[in-house]
C-alpha cells in the first residue's frame, strides 16, 4: 500500500516539484527582532501578470502545494489575486501570515477568495510581554489572539508556528497550553537562521541549552500522549506491490521543493539562498529541469545524507540543514555549531543510535 | 447506499495532482491526504458529477481487462471508501 511517505520519497528521489514558496512581499506590519528577510533589498516586484504566468506554470507541472509567505503576505497588493487564481487553478495554498492584519472581515474575504488549506500564523510567546517584545509592536499579542477567534469561528484550518528564541524559551510549556486552548496546533521551530543578506545579528537571540532541553522534553511528553498525529494519513487504491523506497537525500531542497522570492529569483528551499534562476529570463521549468546549478543542490543534498548516515540518528537529521550551513560556513556539507548542539542535546536521552 | 447508478462528485475542498503517475488527493477540511494508484486515478476522474459508477466501471473493464464484474465491484469499493474520507459525495442516481 502507498503511504504519503512513500510518495514524499519518490518525490525527492525522481526530482517530482511538489511544493511552491513564493516569498510575495518583504514588506511586513511588525518588525520581529530575528526577522532572516534582507528587507534592505531593492529590485522591480513580479507583477501580478507574472505571478499568473508563473502559476499557471507550476499547475502544468503538477505542483500540489502552494505557499504564500512574505515578509507579510498580505501586505503585497495582489494578494488576494494572487490567492485566487491560486485556487481556480487547484493548488492547496497554505498562507504564512503573522496574522496581525487579519480581522473578521479580512479573513472572510480570505476564506470565500482563496479557500486556504492551512493559515500559518507565527506566536512569539504566551503573553503580551513577551511576544510584543520580540514582533516590537505594541498590541500585536492581543490582536493576534482576537484575530484566530475570529478565525476559527469562521472554520478557517489554522496553526500556530513559534521560533524557540532565548526571549520566550521560559514560556513552552504555557505556549502550548495557549495553543490548546485556542484549538489550534503549534509547533516550535528551534532555530534561528542569520539574516538573508548574511548579518549574524538574529544568532544572538538563539535559545540556551536549557531552552532546547526543555522544549524536546515537551514534545517527547506531547508526543507520548497524542493519539492521532496532525494530518491522517490514508492510502488508497490497493498495494501496487513496490517497497518503500527509502530516500535517497538528506531533504527535499530542489529535489521536491523550490522557493521564489519577491523579485523572480528562484533558490532550493527558503532557507537555501542559493540562486538557481529568474524566471523573467527563463520558465520555472526550464530552471527545474536544466539548471546545473539545481544539480549541483541535487547531488549535494545525496551526499549530505551519505555524511550524515552512521553518525546520526535518522530521526535526529533534520537538525542539520544544508542551506545554513552553506550560509554560515561557505559548505554545505560542513557541520555548523546550532546543527551540533541541537543533535548533541537531542542525543541526550537517546543512547541508542541507527544508522 | 453507493449502486451501479450512483453519481459521485469531488467535495469542494478536494485538491489533486497526478505526481509521478499516481494521484495525490488533499482533503482541505479533513487534513487528510490520499495517494491512489493509476486504477484509482482513473475512478477519480471519472468522478465527474454526471457519470454513474457502473459507466465508470465499463471503461475500466475495457481499459484494464478485467471482468465486469470484478470491476464494478472495485469500482463501488472504491467509491464508499472515496465517500467515506470526504473526497467525493454522492449527488444523486442515474435515471
Amino acid at each position: 500500500m502507498r503511504s504519503v511517505a512513500d510518495l514524499v520519497a519518490r518525490t525527492w528521489n525522481e526530482n517530482l516539484l511538489y511544493s511552491v514558496m513564493l516569498e510575495l512581499s518583504y514588506r511586513c506590519d511588525l518588525a520581529c527582532v530575528y526577522c532572516y528577510n534582507d528587507r534592505s533589498r531593492t529590485a522591480t516586484p513580479l507583477t501580478l501578470a507574472e505571478y499568473e504566468r508563473l502559476l499557471a506554470d507550476l499547475a502544468a507541472m503538477e505542483v500540489l502545494n502552494l505557499v504564500l509567505t512574505g515578509g507579510e503576505p498580505l501586505r503585497h497588493p495582489d494578494f488576494f489575486a494572487i490567492g485566487a487564481a491560486a485556487r481556480r487553478l487547484g493548488f492547496a495554498v497554505r498562507i504564512k501570515t503573522n496574522g496581525h492584519s487579519l480581522s473578521r472581515d479580512r479573513a472572510i474575504r480570505l476564506r470565500d477568495t482563496v479557500d486556504p488549506w492551512v493559515v500559518d500564523l507565527s506566536l512569539h510567546g504566551a503573553c503580551a510581554a513577551t511576544h510584543d517584545r520580540q514582533t516590537r509592536v505594541p498590541g500585536s499579542f492581543a490582536r493576534l489572539l482576537d484575530n484566530v477567534q475570529a478565525m476559527r469561528s469562521l472554520g478557517l484550518r489554522l496553526k500556530l508556528n513559534c521560533t524557540l528564541t532565548r526571549w520566550n524559551e521560559g514560556e513552552i510549556d504555557e505556549m502550548f497550553v495557549l495553543a490548546d486552548r485556542l484549538g489550534v496546533p503549534l509547533t516550535v521551530n528551534p532555530t534561528l537562521s542569520p539574516r538573508d543578506d548574511g548579518d549574524r545579528s538574529p544568532l544572538a537571540l538563539s535559545p540556551s541549552d536549557e531552552g532546547l532541553r526543555r522544549l524536546f522534553r515537551v514534545a517527547r511528553e506531547r508526543a507520548a500522549r497524542a493519539r492521532v498525529g496532525e494530518g491522517t494519513v490514508v492510502a488508497l487504491g490497493g498495494d501496487d506491490g513496490l517497497p518503500a523506497a527509502p530516500p535517497t537525500k538528506h531533504c527535499g531542497a530542489g529535489s521536491n521543493t523550490l522557493t521564489v522570492d519577491p523579485f523572480g529569483t528562484v533558490y532550493p528551499c527558503v532557507q537555501w539562498r542559493r540562486p538557481l534562476g529568474s524566471i523573467r529570463e527563463h520558465p520555472i521549468r526550464e530552471i527545474w529541469n536544466g539548471s546545473k546549478a539545481l544539480a549541483a543542490v541535487r547531488r549535494t543534498t545525496m551526499t549530505a545524507r551519505d555524511s550524515l548516515a552512521g553518525r546520526v540518528p535518522e530521526h535526529h537529521r533534520g537538525h542539520f540543514c544544508p542551506g545554513l550551513a552553506e550560509m554560515l560556513t561557505g559548505n554545505p556539507l560542513a557541520m555548523y555549531p546550532t546543527a551540533e548542539r541541537l543533535l548533541a542535546l537531542a542525543a541526550e536521552n537517546e543512547p541508542t543510535t541507527d544508522s | 447506499m453507493i449502486g451501479p447508478a450512483t453519481i459521485l462528485g469531488l467535495c469542494r475542498d478536494v485538491r489533486f495532482r497526478s505526481v509521478g503517475g499516481e494521484m495525490v488527493l488533499l482533503s482541505q477540511q479533513r487534513g487528510e491526504i490520499l495517494v491512489v494508484n493509476e486504477v484509482g486515478a482513473h475512478v477519480v476522474r471519472a468522478v465527474d458529477g454526471r457519470t454513474p459508477l457502473a459507466a465508470v466501471a465499463e471503461r475500466i473493464a475495457a481499459e484494464y481487462q478485467v471482468s465486469a464484474e470484478r470491476a464494478l465491484a472495485d469500482a463501488l469499493k472504491f467509491a464508499g471508501q472515496l465517500v467515506e474520507v470526504g473526497i467525493a459525495e454522492v449527488l444523486g442516481e442515474a435515471g
